[in-house]
């Protein structure tokens, strides 16, 4: 089920009405219901994988509870990890492990023939499995205490807000939340659908009608040069962000209805002054993830130098990994571990002043911007020839942006359509120039009440007049 | 919670204020401003027009026949109805709304073939419901939508006040609207009376892949439909079936068995089924843009062949 569509709409007002007219001892009951309901629409068959890797996950953490002694508690652990990484394994990496061995095996054997599947690869599979693992290490190392009520586990799995594209939630935040005997709360309930609104501005007023005119682009990158190869990897950093973070903001703003707040994603990352910054900005969930449960237990800083920096290329080569089964996320994954470890290694002058920030502030947004068009290419081969013909033809694009503005200019759209798309992502800016704080709802918070008013007008206006419905697109992270 | 409620309703008086008002303007806009560069508003807007022949089906009707030479060949006031990838339901409506339109038709030139039995499975969206939301208050085009769209999606567009005009705020945009209409005043289809001819291919034509059809009882009743309005309304009925690449008629499997059930529906109706398929002609590769669809020259050609069987009629 789409966040951005009439099912889910319906679907919320009726999860939320029942929500808060049943006692509190029945409404785990009813989220659990409306979650593998919020799945099904999707998929009916694939939640039994869901919920048979939560039962081997939920029975082996129970174990483990029971049993004092690390060395003990290992298999149980192991047999959890197995289970999710070989789950990962199998739907997400198995065909492409398999075409890259087969590539390289016909180089000397051409007639070598690889197996592949045909298995759809589940929806939200990289989400709920790193929340299941990281539920079953935090058990293993006794930082938590196990689930026992299984249907709390599930719940914890499941729980549609943030099931198919996260935040990717820990048990120590979440599961006690889903216990708490929740009351309504005007100031707490409309200020998540104010988050929700802002989520579903960004998604279908930015991301949804920037993604026609990167498609065009990325879809056929030898039809362009220079110019607009740039543009339309400075749209796709629009696209990408308000996609995901519109997501998480309608995700956030869907459990906060629910009176259960879930950690926040992202921060205004493009203004980040540093590589490491950013990532302290972009998918929170995720880099918080891979801090605790890769970069830590691989040493983290706490070893030799070459080593600290083997340990942040490793974590990012694997976050690259996580997010796609291509070699354009690994090399994604790689070129954002370089970043890192040559930020480390290479301290810039710390220099103070706003006119430094900016520049430090573009210049990340110019690295991440390079780093997108291996995110967004179809091919590493496209990701290359991007690149050099960004650099190299910019003569030649600002002649074709003369001769023919529609296609080299607007890509693909109208004046007007482009021009909107501009003024949205100005809008964007300008909201994100007036946060003060961490989180978008304090935006609204700590503002008058005609500023609010005008605000949410002209937000609706916006949405009603520049919005994208008719042909939905799935968020951009749902493939992960 | 009441405080909520007070709070959303006070929005919802707020947007029924502006919505209310704000579709009604849109309905007459969209009505007297279409774009007619767009073949379904270019029929939506004709007015006070006589046709003795008019041609009706998906674009094996709106880009294989040429209506000006047509009507050079038979001296009878023809235009062409045909729309890209339309079911049997959107070209009844389309006729509908052009008889409605003080607009006078004598013969209806029906494209019946396998392809219009299964428009769900030979279209990626046979009918184009963004079309007629200008439309919409019309009992009879409210129904024929509300039959071919999701219940809730029709409920919405029917019952909440601009929400049609929100979900398709690409087509009936807001900047067209300020800047004074779309840009096409005076389309390519006044001249052409409604045709597009396609460009020449590349040779040897691509053998497109096999694709399975069946009989979808929807268009078929919308074919039932159609023929009884037209019989009601005292317009008679030709039924036809383009021309197709002959080489490439061995697929689907199951075409006797469809071509048998389009033989009955005309049967039953006690209508002609013209059939062009003669091997001498519609096996030439130049006469084609695709396997079925002609092309400019395939068109002028199969639209003589069409005039002299015409002419045949009473």
């Amino acid at each position: 089920m789409l966040f951005n569509s009439l099912h889910f709409l319906v679907f919320l007002v009726l999860v939320l009405s029942a929500y808060y007219g049943l006692p509190h001892r029945l409404r785990w009951l009813l989220l659990l219901l409306a979650s593998l309901y919020f799945y099904m629409v999707w998929n009916p068959v694939y939640i039994l994988l869901l919920l048979a890797a939560t039962s081997v996950d939920y029975l082996g953490a129970y174990r483990m509870s029971m049993l004092p002694d690390p060395a003990a508690r290992r298999p149980w652990l192991i047999l959890s990890m197995s289970l999710n990484l070989g789950i990962l394994f199998t739907f997400k990496y198995f065909n492409f492990i398999s075409r890259s061995v087969t590539g390289l095996a016909q180089q000397f054997d051409p007639g070598f023939e690889g197996v592949v599947h045909e298995l759809i690869l589940p929806m939200g599979i990289s989400f709920y499995t790193f929340q299941a693992m990281s539920y079953a290490i935090d058990v293993y190392r006794g930082e938590l205490k196990a689930e026992r009520h299984a249907g709390m586990y599930f719940l914890f799995i499941t729980f549609f807000p943030q099931l198919v594209a996260g935040p990717i939630e820990r048990a120590g935040n979440l599961l006690g939340q889903l216990r708490k005997h929740v009351q309504f709360d005007y100031a707490r309930f409309t200020s998540g659908i104010r988050q929700a609104a802002w989520g579903m501005f960004k998604k279908v007023v930015i991301a949804d009608r920037l993604a026609p005119m990167v498609n065009e682009v990325y879809n056929a990158p030898e039809e362009y040069t220079g110019v607009s190869l740039a543009l339309a990897t400075f749209l796709f950093a629009y696209q990408i962000y308000c996609d995901f973070s519109g997501y998480s903001d309608i995700a956030l703003g869907t459990a906060r209805m629910l009176g259960i707040d879930l950690m926040d994603n992202f921060n205004r990352p493009y203004y980040a002054k540093s590589i490491t910054e950013f990532w302290r900005r972009w998918h929170i969930s995720l880099s918080t993830w891979f801090r605790d449960y890769v970069y830590i237990p691989l040493g983290g800083n706490r070893v030799v130098k070459w080593r600290w920096y083997y340990n942040l290329f490793i974590t990012f080569l694997v976050s690259g990994i996580w997010h796609g089964a291509n070699w354009t996320f690994v090399i994604w994954g790689a070129l954002h571990g370089l970043y890192i470890v040559a930020e480390q290694a290479v301290r810039l002058p710390a220099f103070r002043g706003r006119l430094w920030d900016a520049l430090r502030v573009g210049w990340v947004f110019v690295l991440v911007g390079i780093s997108w068009v291996f995110f967004r290419a179809n091919t590493v081969s496209d990701a290359w020839l991007i690149l050099g013909r960004m650099i190299g033809g910019i003569p030649e694009s600002l002649a074709l942006l003369r001769s023919d503005p529609v296609k080299h200019l607007y890509l693909g759209q109208d004046s007007g359509y482009f021009l909107i798309s501009v003024f949205a992502v100005a809008c964007l800016e300008a909201v994100q120039l007036m946060q003060r704080r961490q989180g978008v709802r304090y935006f609204f918070e700590d503002r008058p009440a005609w500023f609010r008013w005008s605000f949410y007008a002209a937000l609706l206006l916006m949405m009603i007049f520049f919005g994208m419905y008719h042909d939905k697109s799935e968020f951009i992270y749902f493939q992960f | 919670m009441r405080r909520l409620f007070i709070r959303l309703a006070w929005i919802a008086a707020g947007y029924l204020l502006l919505a209310v008002p704000l579709s009604r303007y849109y309905d007459r806009y969209y009505q007297r401003h279409p774009d007619l560069c767009d073949k379904t508003d270019w029929i939506l807007s004709r007015r006070g027009m006589a046709a003795d022949d008019v041609f009706l089906g998906s674009s094996r009707a709106y880009n294989m026949v040429d209506v000006p030479l047509y009507q050079e060949l038979t001296g009878r006031r023809a235009v062409n109805l045909g729309t890209s990838g339309s079911n049997y339901a959107e070209n009844f409506l389309l006729l509908r709304q052009f008889v409605k339109h003080e607009n006078t038709v004598r013969r209806v030139w029906l494209q019946a073939d396998i392809y219009s039995l299964d428009a769900d499975a030979a279209f990626s969206a046979p009918f184009h419901a963004y079309q007629f939301m200008p439309w919409l208050s019309d009992p009879e085009v409210a129904g024929v939508v509300r039959e071919q769209v999701e219940l809730p999606h029709y409920l919405l567009w029917a019952y909440v006040p601009f929400a049609k005009y929100i979900e398709f705020n690409g087509e009936y945009n807001l900047y067209k609207l300020l800047r004074g209409g779309f840009a096409c005043a005076e389309g390519p289809f006044d001249a052409s009376l409604g045709s597009e001819l396609l460009a020449a291919a590349a040779q040897p034509l691509a053998r497109k892949p096999v694709r399975a059809f069946g009989v979808n009882p929807e268009d078929l009743r919308g074919l039932e439909r159609l023929l009884a309005w037209c019989r009601a309304s005292g317009i008679e009925v030709v039924l036809y079936e383009a021309p197709e690449y002959l080489p490439f008629t061995d697929q689907p499997a199951n075409r006797a068995a469809l071509e048998d059930t389009l033989a009955q529906a005309a049967f039953s109706a006690g209508l002609p089924w013209l059939r062009f398929r003669e091997p001498e002609i519609w096996s030439q590769d130049t006469l084609f843009a695709d396997a079925t669809h002609l092309n400019a020259a395939g068109t002028r050609r199969f639209t003589q062949e069409l005039a002299a069987r015409a002419l045949l009629l009473p």
